[in-house]
């Protein structure tokens, strides 16, 4: 009922982000014609008209927007002032590349931070414990941005143990592609040069963007652990015999899996926003440093469809937290 | 305790999956690709659409100018055109092709080929369309010569032709793809075509473009001179020094092209060979005495103790690391007419004191925006404060207001900036660019920029001759009469040239032929292992 | 609520943290330092000397600069969470408890604040607007308001559920009766315990902005700014070194602060 609430709202939800982006991007008063022609032509009239008709740029303001959301809803998301290409185009060779960072990031933070949360809990308030917890507060404290260039400047320039920023080094030839993620690509075709390349470049970026997401993983699986493990059941496995650990791995885990896993799925779309900082500072080729590129040289086609983009993808990571905790908690799934 | 040995173990697991990722880097590079990192900003890959620093880089490599620049970066030679002269009047340029030469697709490079290329760049309606727009009709006696007519006497053409965006087309490939040189050009749908083919002459052919990510083109198989020593030259996309730094420094790439000093000097010796080289790319303060903002402060003195309060050589330290030379006149260094100019100095004294006169003995506000962005080398936010300081020990407080590229260039185009900075590459290689941008006559941009049209007696009533007089120039008098160019638009003081900062090329230390160009940008046909 | 929290060393330590940079944004200008503005050595020292943390590219004492910089991130960080918190719970208090049409409106208008990535919203205001300190804040509080909306839209709604509300609104207590006595007291507690933490969030985004140039203006000694101009020279360890570790303290004390507070919330 929530779920098939929440995607009715969608295209509500939609429309609204377009007008707010359209809105933003003309509410400069900045002639989008300058972004096309740039400075030096911007004196010749000719090319200026000839680049406002091209571009749909000398019709009202309201007829511009509605046409863009006519097309937008066929898939068109018009030309990108910048690149010169369908929007749409762009972002299909781009969001692979975002989504193969955000699902590193967070796989790498989830497991990390289940594995500190279980350290943490097995010994509560010991010294270990102290110190899952004195990470997560770090984690969630430190701007992405500049744990992404500590990480590079250790790990890359210093130790040389990572290579630096890029997907993939230059001289070796992407897989053909499939999904457009280069680790499946590169597994697909059974390339492991590319794979290993490609994994190596990954960590980096990976890392800055998940951990944050293991810092909050651990904060919020430590608290419920210790709660389930206070629990009346736990309390009776344990005075059958069964060991800590057991009980840990056995009983406690899965009850608490469930809110961590659905505040991993809700900060799905803060990832795709830290996103945004990470590839700027790792040269990554997603989504995040397109959308900075636009709103720099105010490009609105790119910037309403990124936005848009953003949008769908919190409001399903919403539904997926939804279904995903119903189907992990049997109590919710009758509701 | 039997589970968390399990935990233990699966720990171990993955630190060895770790380490095993951590390994040595990637031994096998293949020395048949280049890779040159650099911020992509290309706006089109159409040769008579693009406008960018990269199009340079790139349209060289794909496409045939008529001549090109010289390594001692002022001389024309050959390159589809063996030889050439022009008229006693300079309105009239004659080139002979070379017959040898051959576009990728194996056909002959004709003169109609250059006749349509010229016409296609005039009817884009491009940023680059200016370059033919003095073109009033080109003839074609045969296959092999191209007569150009122009509609006013021009020495520089020679300079104009040797532009990458002077790229010469294969029109027959081009025109069956429904690329048009006339009618509907608007529509041919050049951006989309050359963005994936590429139909030139050149020494490469384009591979696969990915915007703002890679750029890869492959070598010409069918090119008609000597071939590039890289089958392959990756153009891969990196923001900044720093990435750009890194990249060099880990083995991703092999030339770093937009480097400053500070990066350039921590880069381990052995794995990057820097030059550092003059460049004729300068930051200039720009004064708008007509903008309304200025309330009518900018008189001409009030300009000369501006000038005067400039401390440039700090500037330079300061900004670039002492990487950068003075530039004196809007004409920059090593351009027609550039030759024997003095940098005004710095008087702070004889500056207060001429404020002082002025009426401004308190000083006084003024804003000051100015685009944030790192133009080569130099970041504009920096000199912007460096300037702040300065003018600040004379009493005139700037305040800052960084701003984002098109928001700069709306506010500026509408007078509405008292003053700004502002930076400017060359087009191609002629000093007459400098005079019909920033000299302050009507019809030029920085005419209207100054605020020309509220307080036109700031105009310079003798340019429009110099410049014509320097345009009909025979060679030998070319010089001098530039100079009296550069001189008279010195005496406005509305462009003061700031610095130009030197161009840092960083390298892997096993490449030779790494050079800059004042045409091309960097020629990619010429790297070469060593 | 407040003493047991500070009962813990951890949050006792996050407080005299946040205490010293408080201390450090009002009286740092008489504490004669060089002017964080002014070029008063030669560029890229390395710290010592007269330059504890070194000097930056327009040689600028560092240490000043990082200083002053808490004049600049904490007040307008404050303003930022203070104004978003005040807008959110006044239109969440208002969703909550009138309904209807007007908790549909303000409830869609939240989800549409909130379906932007915040970077992305707050990176489009701050290129419409201009950069700039203001700006910036503008643009967070365009982030953060629908936040609150939603938990004091829950929290009024929860409350008026309550049998003794209900029976409040039976007998016919004015509106504003029954928010003075029953919600106001129930809402305050999770809308102050959320403040610290956000205070830190807030900051770490208003860094980000700067980071990208979208905060604010040079030559202002703001921390993500310094962080900025450090991340291209980065074997300068200084230039990031110091505005890095203040961002560091003070949002990792703002976060012990709220985790603390939560958890007595909780507990």
């Amino acid at each position: 009922m929530v779920l098939i609430q929440r995607l009715l709202l969608l295209p509500v939800l939609l429309l609204g982000i377009a007008a707010v982006s359209f809105g933003l991007s003309r509410a400069t008063g900045v002639d989008p014609v300058i972004a096309i022609v740039g400075e030096r032509a911007m004196e010749d009239p000719a090319v200026v008209a000839a680049a406002r008709a091209q571009w749909g740029l000398d019709r009202p303001v309201a007829v511009q927007f509605l046409r863009h959301v006519a097309n937008a809803v066929q898939g068109d998301f018009g030309t990108s002032f910048r690149t010169r290409r369908p929007v749409g185009m762009d972002l299909a060779e781009r969001l692979p590349a975002t989504l193969e960072l955000v699902l590193a990031a967070t796989l790498l933070g989830t497991l990390v931070g289940a594995a500190l949360a279980l350290l943490s809990a097995r010994w509560p308030h010991g010294l270990l414990d102290q110190a899952v917890r004195g990470f997560a507060s770090a984690g969630v404290s430190i701007p992405v941005f500049l744990a992404g260039l500590l990480l590079l400047w250790l790990f890359a320039t210093s130790l040389d143990w990572l290579p630096g920023p890029g997907r993939l080094d230059a001289r070796l030839t992407p897989p053909p592609v499939w999904t457009g993620m280069l680790l499946v690509d590169a597994a697909w075709a059974m390339d492991w040069a590319v794979w290993r390349d490609a994994a190596r470049r990954l960590v980096l970026p990976a890392a800055a963007l998940g951990w944050g997401i293991a810092a909050l993983v651990a904060r919020l699986l430590r608290a419920t652990l210790i709660e389930e493990l206070a629990r009346f059941h736990i309390v009776a496995a344990r005075s059958r015999g069964l060991s800590e650990g057991r009980l840990l791995l056995d009983h406690a885990l899965p009850n608490a899996m469930v809110p961590a896993l659905t505040l991993v799925s809700l900060s799905f779309a803060t990832l795709v926003a830290g996103a945004v900082l990470t590839e700027t500072v790792f040269a990554w080729p997603g989504v995040g440093a397109y959308a900075l590129e636009s709103a720099r040289t105010l490009d609105y086609p790119a910037i309403m469809a990124v936005t848009m983009l953003g949008g769908v993808a919190l409001a399903l990571s919403g539904v997926v937290a939804d279904a995903g905790q119903a189907w992990l908690d049997p109590r919710l799934r009758d509701r | 305790m039997g589970s968390m040995t399990g935990l233990a173990r699966r720990a171990a697991l993955a630190t060895l999956v770790a380490l095993g990722l951590g390994g040595p880097a990637l031994a096998q590079q293949a020395p048949a690709t280049l890779v040159v990192a650099r911020n992509m900003d290309v706006n089109s890959l159409d040769p008579h659409r693009g406008f960018c620093d990269t199009c340079q880089i790139v349209f060289d490599a794909l496409y045939d100018t008529l001549v090109t620049i010289g390594p001692d970066n002022r001389t024309p030679v050959p390159r589809l055109a063996t030889r050439w002269e022009a008229s006693a009047d300079l309105t009239r340029w004659t080139f002979h092709l070379d017959p040898r030469a051959r576009f990728a697709s194996g056909r002959a490079v004709e003169a109609a080929d250059v006749a349509w290329s010229f016409r296609r760049l005039a009817a884009t309606r491009a940023s680059s369309s200016f370059l033919a727009g003095d073109i009033e009709r080109i003839e074609t006696p045969d296959a092999h010569t191209v007569t150009v007519h122009l509609k006013a006497a021009n020495s520089e053409f020679i300079g104009i032709a040797a532009a990458p965006y002077m790229a010469v087309v294969d029109r027959v490939a081009a025109e069956a793809a429904g690329i048009r040189a006339e009618g509907e050009v608007a529509q041919d749908g050049g951006d989309r075509w050359f963005g994936e083919n590429s139909a030139g002459s050149g020494p490469f052919t384009l591979a696969r473009y990915r915007p703002n990510d890679e750029l890869r083109l492959a070598r010409n198989a069918n090119y008609w001179r000597d071939a590039p020593a890289f089958a392959e030259v990756v153009i891969r996309q990196a923001a900044g020094a720093a990435v750009q730094g890194q990249l060099l420094a880990s083995g991703g790439a092999d030339i770093a092209l937009q480097l400053d000093t500070e990066t350039a000097r921590a880069l381990p010796r052995d794995r990057a060979t820097v030059q550092v080289l003059p460049s004729p790319n300068f930051i200039y303060l720009a004064i708008a005495p007509g903008a309304p903002a200025a309330q009518g402060r900018f008189t001409p003195e009030v300009r000369e103790a501006i000038s005067l309060a400039v401390d440039r050589a700090a500037m330079i330290e300061f900004v670039l690391g002492g990487a950068g030379k003075p530039q004196a006149s809007p004409i920059p260094n090593g351009f027609p007419g550039s030759a024997g100019l003095e940098v005004p100095g710095t008087d702070l004294a004889r500056a207060r004191q001429m404020l002082a006169a002025a009426g401004h003995g308190r000083g006084f506000d003024v804003d000051f925006t100015f685009p944030a962005i790192n133009s080569y080398g130099a970041d504009m936010s920096l000199v912007a404060q460096r300037l702040q300081q300065d003018l600040g020990r004379v009493g005139i407080r700037l305040r800052l207001q960084p701003a984002t590229f098109p928001v700069w260039v709306q506010q500026m185009r509408a007078a509405q900036l008292p003053m700004t900075i502002g930076y400017y590459a060359p087009d191609y290689f002629g000093s007459a660019q400098y005079v019909n941008f920033f000299g302050i006559m009507e019809g030029t941009p920085w005419f209207t920029r100054a605020g020309g049209g509220n307080l036109p007696s700031i105009a310079n009533g003798e340019l429009r001759g110099l410049l014509t007089r320097a345009l009909a120039a025979p060679e030998a008098e070319r010089e001098a009469a530039f100079q009296a160019v550069a001189r008279s638009m010195m005496g406005d003081r509305i462009i003061l040239p700031l610095l130009s900062p030197d161009l840092v090329i960083a390298h892997r230390p096993g490449l030779q032929g790494v050079r800059y160009s004042t045409c091309c940008n960097l020629p990619l046909a010429e790297i070469r292992p060593r | 609520m407040w003493r047991r929290a500070l009962a813990s060393p951890a949050a006792l330590l996050a407080l005299l943290v946040l205490g010293f940079w408080v201390v450090t944004a009002i009286t740092v200008p008489w504490w004669g330092l060089p002017d964080p503005t002014e070029s008063v050595g030669r560029r890229f020292q390395p710290p010592g000397g007269a330059f504890p943390l070194g000097t930056d590219a327009l040689g600028r004492c560092v240490l000043s600069r990082t200083l002053h910089g808490a004049r600049l991130s904490l007040p307008l960080a404050f303003c930022v969470v203070v104004g978003a918190a005040a807008l959110g719970v006044l239109l969440g208090a208002i969703a909550g408890f009138l309904g209807g049409a007007a908790d549909w409106l303000l409830s869609r208008a939240a989800d549409i604040a909130l379906a932007f990535p915040p970077v992305l919203l707050a990176l489009a205001v701050a290129a419409t607007l201009g950069p700039g300190l203001l700006n910036a804040g503008l643009a967070m509080l365009a982030v953060w308001w629908p936040i609150y909306l939603r938990l004091m839209r829950a929290q009024v709604r929860g409350v008026m559920r309550m049998e003794h509300v209900q029976a409040a609104v039976t007998v016919g207590s004015t509106p504003a009766a029954i928010l003075r006595r029953h919600v106001v007291p129930l809402c305050t507690t999770p809308i102050l315990v959320a403040l610290p933490l956000d205070l830190g969030q807030v900051i770490l985004l208003g860094a980000g902005l700067s980071f990208v140039g979208l905060g604010a203006p040079p030559p202002a000694p703001e921390w993500g700014l310094m962080v900025a101009e450090g991340a291209t020279t980065l074997h300068r360890w200084w230039l990031v070194a110091g505005p890095g570790v203040a961002i560091l303290s003070v949002v990792l004390a703002c976060t012990l602060l709220g985790d603390r507070l939560r958890e007595q919330g909780r507990g």
